[in-house]
């Protein structure tokens, strides 16, 4: 039986990590598509 | 870098790594005869702790830099250790207290070492906020800066605590004197997760700065935008 506190503990560590991963991931894909419309806003004549 | 070692490969190196460590932790390393199982948790809590002091002093030298130089790359590499560190921090500041419920009966006690740590996690928090709270860029990075280099003084000072003075905090497992050693395999597993943890911060750090350079490819190319409406 896997003790209780022991498992809070690394379910929180795996946790934030897992969260803070997806979080930068989804800031980098937010401003690549920003750079890709500001290049295209710009290449207009 | 991105050639010799890709984000990819990285990202697998530090999974395969991380999966070694918790088989590591939970199967080679022994049961701890008085507490058990719950000492299992100084596996993630000592090397969190040890990153979140690497990350502090890499916000120290980055801060430096920044200072001296003015580049942006130093202020992003600052900024980086700090938001990272933060992080470990956490982790440090989380588990600390899962275990100590168990084997002290308490959550939380004052003495030096947690007291120590406590600010240093103050100290991640202080210079995330002046990076959010600050709108002028320069000055937010220069006033960033100084709380990186002045809030340094707590690493060593938390590092020494538990040897300088009389804690409730266990005493080292390194360099502690006669009857601080671990079991060999103990040992193994926890620098094996310590590696892992440095792996893992080298991976976020690599994208974090990956961000830091869009974050300005995305300012350049506005400003771009503005002065050619403007004409």
């Amino acid at each position: 039986m896997v003790n209780g506190y022991l498992a809070l503990a690394y379910g929180f560590v795996w946790g934030i990590f897992m969260l803070y991963a997806w979080m930068i991931q989804r800031r980098q894909q937010r401003l690549e598509r920003e750079v890709a419309e500001l290049k295209r806003t710009l290449a207009q004549p | 870098m991105n050639k010799v070692f890709p984000p990819t490969l990285h990202l697998i190196v530090t999974l395969a790594w991380l999966i070694l460590a918790t088989y590591l932790i939970f199967l080679y390393a022994p049961q701890e005869a008085t507490m058990g199982e719950v000492q299992r948790i100084f596996y993630i809590h000592v090397p969190s702790a040890w990153t979140a002091m690497i990350a502090y002093f890499l916000i120290f030298l980055g801060s430096i830099a920044y200072l001296w130089k003015r580049r942006d790359a130093a202020d992003d590499f600052a900024h980086g250790a700090a938001e990272i560190g933060f992080i470990f921090c956490t982790c440090v500041i989380v588990t600390g207290p899962l275990w100590a419920k168990p084997a002290w009966g308490i959550w939380w006690t004052w003495d030096a070492r947690l007291t120590l740590t406590f600010v240093l996690w103050l100290l991640f928090v202080a210079y995330l906020m002046l990076r959010s709270y600050v709108i002028n860029p320069g000055r937010s990075a220069v006033l960033a800066a100084v709380v990186g280099i002045f809030g340094f003084v707590d690493v060593p000072i938390d590092y020494m605590a538990i040897r300088w003075w009389r804690t409730q905090h266990p005493q080292p497992v390194i360099a502690g004197g006669e009857g601080s050693g671990l079991d060999p395999r103990m040992w193994v597993a926890l620098l094996v997760t310590w590696g892992a943890f440095l792996c893992l911060f080298a991976y976020l750090m690599r994208q974090y700065l990956r961000l830091a350079a869009l974050e300005r490819e995305v300012t350049r190319l506005r400003r771009l935008r503005s002065s050619s409406q403007e004409a």
